[in-house]
């Protein structure tokens, strides 16, 4: 931990116990947030990136169950443990100190409100007076890139990128520390997307908020991130700033998944990743991604690999790297 | 009957599928006192030509009327105008006896492989239902044969395991790969992909483009690939026609439409695309303007008038026509006259 981080995942481990059988989503999963930083977190559908985030609001619902570590958050007022908020507490650490835009933006919208309704809700609700707000919905409109004319909107009467674009303008309604974007751009096309996310990009400078980017797209966290972390089956199996893991990939499955990828470039004949991830509700014996991966050997079977720094910053979760 | 325009100089019997000025309206009617009706131009004279052996992708952003053209082509949605050409013949017209012989040549292959299947009939009977629909004459150990031929040939090995299975028991990329054995069993001669693996997984999605270009290097398929992700169409593609609210902008061979697009859509397009390469961070310039909503109500001027940065009058006077820029390379822009 260094002094500008503002938030600290530590070996935090999440389960959905179901009648039948219990799914180890996440496991063991730590990571830093520095101020002004944007980080990548990639991984397949089923990988556990979109609970993880959950988790950073505290916004999981039965059937997750935390099993263990916590979310320290270095707020104004000191440090603490958003896992063990109260309420009330939770009130205000939500959308003041982090917010986030949701996978399923586009219907995240209240249909029957107009969208100052929907903004206006927010503010009141932390602190913004009456008067202050009117201004506030125009100013985080024009912030995300719309025009006032949307105020008096309803969602349906908007497309999807300009619906994603309020969602953006909601989530910084309460000047927020840390935003959080979970497949934000996913069902957007890539013009749009491309807006979205210089604009998400440019406000990060402006407001110096840290942003964390949640996504299955390797290429655009390429793009856009300085630090990127892969998660696969739960687990975080490389993580590190992102030219070296696009540079120099560890893990083997950085390396398939990247080899997976049609470039626009280089003329390579793409090369799928053979199998499927592993059932999270059974025990998983060894490395998780032992039976999709080329370089396995004895030891990866027994032993399950921990996260090892390969080079300065950079940790990868395999065998085949540190002692 | 103006003459289809020909890639490579050669006619009509070469290729596969082409239209002329395929037009489609919807039509948007609201209000109970007051009737109103809009009307969104989903296809504006679309003209294309996909030759035999050839993988032809079609890009563009949602709305822009890639799937509507797609189910034009397959005469799953009749259009206002135009013509549809199939090996020569109008099929325009066809009815009854006609379009079933149409519909054995033809086929798709669904976006979503999880809704695509029925959930409660096995692989088995979901892959040789077509094939019993248009051969009745075979016999249940040739259907049984042509099924597991049809499986191992989309990668699922060994295809009797997979025969009984249910679609609840397979995964997204085994899904998907049964929705392309039920596709090609009958063996088509035109096959139209509407977004493949947009649904998948990226480790999974690699293989199923791989099967793809084999059906084309191996049997000798055409087809049309439709998808909204750029760099997944020019892996499996020959040419590549870009789409913009109904209209075709520009047609091309896939390295030219990447490494030199000429139209001012395409040339967004192409620059929009992350590339998996952190050296190449984009520059926040926001120039490029802001998210406007424009539909195309049937006009006669060029659907990204309303965009483009190097708009002109004439653009809004009357559409810009399909000129032969280059060798093999076709823009509708007034920048290339």
């Amino acid at each position: 931990m260094t002094t500008s981080t503002i938030m600290e995942v530590v070996d935090l481990s999440v389960d959905y116990v179901l009648p039948d059988r219990t799914i180890k989503a996440v496991s063991h999963v730590s990571l830093d947030v520095n101020k002004g930083e944007v980080i990548g977190i990639v991984g397949e559908s089923g990988s556990g990136k979109s609970t993880l985030a959950m988790t950073f609001l505290k916004l999981l619902e039965y059937p997750g169950k935390i099993k263990g570590g916590k979310v320290v958050y270095y707020g104004s007022e000191g440090k603490s443990d958003v896992l063990k908020m109260k309420p009330s507490a939770l009130r205000k650490y939500r959308w003041k100190e982090v917010s986030m835009i949701f996978q399923s933006a586009m219907n995240s919208l209240n249909p029957v409100m107009r969208i100052e309704d929907q903004m206006g809700d927010v503010m009141v609700e932390h602190g913004y007076k009456e008067d202050e707000v009117d201004e506030r919905i125009d100013y985080m409109l024009q912030l995300a890139g719309l025009t006032k004319n949307v105020r008096k909107s309803f969602p349906h009467e908007l497309s999807g990128g300009m619906k994603q674009r309020v969602n953006i303008a909601l989530a910084l309604s309460c000047d927020p520390k840390i935003l959080i974007a979970d497949e934000a751009t996913t069902a957007l096309d890539v013009v749009v997307q491309r807006q979205i996310l210089t604009r998400l990009l440019k406000l990060k400078d402006d407001l110096s908020i840290s942003l964390i980017f949640i996504t299955h797209d390797i290429s655009l966290v390429a793009n856009i991130a300085d630090k990127v972390n892969v998660m696969y089956a739960g687990k975080i199996a490389e993580s590190g700033p992102s030219n070296e893991i696009f540079d120099s990939p560890q893990h083997p499955y950085t390396k398939a998944l990247l080899a997976s990828i049609p470039s626009l470039e280089q003329e390579k004949s793409v090369k799928g990743i053979r199998g499927t991830p592993p059932d999270l509700s059974e025990e998983i014996k060894g490395c998780p991604f032992k039976d999709r991966c080329d370089s396995v050997f004895d030891r990866c079977k027994n032993e399950v690999p921990e996260l090892k720094m390969v080079s300065q910053g950079h940790y990868a979760a395999c065998h085949l790297y540190g002692r | 009957m103006p003459r289809v325009i020909s890639m490579e100089g050669d006619l009509m019997e070469s290729s596969t599928i082409e239209t002329n000025e395929l037009t489609k309206d919807f039509i948007n009617k609201r209000g109970i006192i007051r009737r109103e009706s809009r009307t969104t131009r989903a296809l504006d004279q679309v003209k294309l030509q996909i030759k035999e052996h050839e993988i032809f992708g079609l890009i563009g952003e949602s709305g822009s009327g890639k799937t509507t053209l797609g189910l034009a082509l397959l005469k799953l949605m009749d259009v206002d105008s135009g013509q549809i050409i199939f090996n020569g013949n109008n099929i325009m017209k066809y009815t009854g006896r006609q379009l079933f012989g149409f519909r054995e040549k033809t086929q798709m292959i669904f976006q979503d492989p999880y809704s695509s299947l029925n959930p409660v009939i096995s692989v088995y009977k979901s892959i040789v239902t077509p094939l019993r629909v248009f051969h009745k004459e075979l016999k249940e150990e040739e259907v049984l044969n042509k099924a597991i031929e049809t499986i191992e040939m989309v990668g699922l090995t060994p295809a009797e395991q997979f025969l009984n299975k249910f679609p609840n028991q397979l995964s997204g990329g085994q899904r998907q790969r049964i929705g392309i054995a039920r596709a090609v069993i009958n063996n088509p001669d035109f096959i139209i992909a509407d977004e493949p693996v947009s649904m998948l997984d990226v480790s999974l999605r690699a293989d199923i483009l791989n099967i793809l270009l084999d059906l084309k290097r191996k049997f000798g398929k055409s087809m049309m690939f439709i998808s909204h992700d750029i760099a997944v169409t020019q892996y499996v593609s020959d040419r590549i026609a870009v789409m913009h609210l109904g209209q075709l902008v520009e047609v091309a061979k896939s390295d030219r439409i990447i490494n030199n697009p000429m139209h001012p859509y395409t040339k967004s397009l192409i620059d929009s695309i992350p590339v998996p390469d952190p050296k190449k961070k984009w520059n926040l310039d926001e120039s490029k303007g802001q998210i406007s909503e424009y539909v195309n109500e049937g006009k006669n001027e060029c659907s990204y008038a309303n965009k483009c940065p190097f708009v002109m009058d004439n653009c809004r006077k009357e559409r810009p026509k399909f000129r032969e820029v280059e060798k093999d390379h076709l823009v509708a822009c007034y920048l290339y006259e």
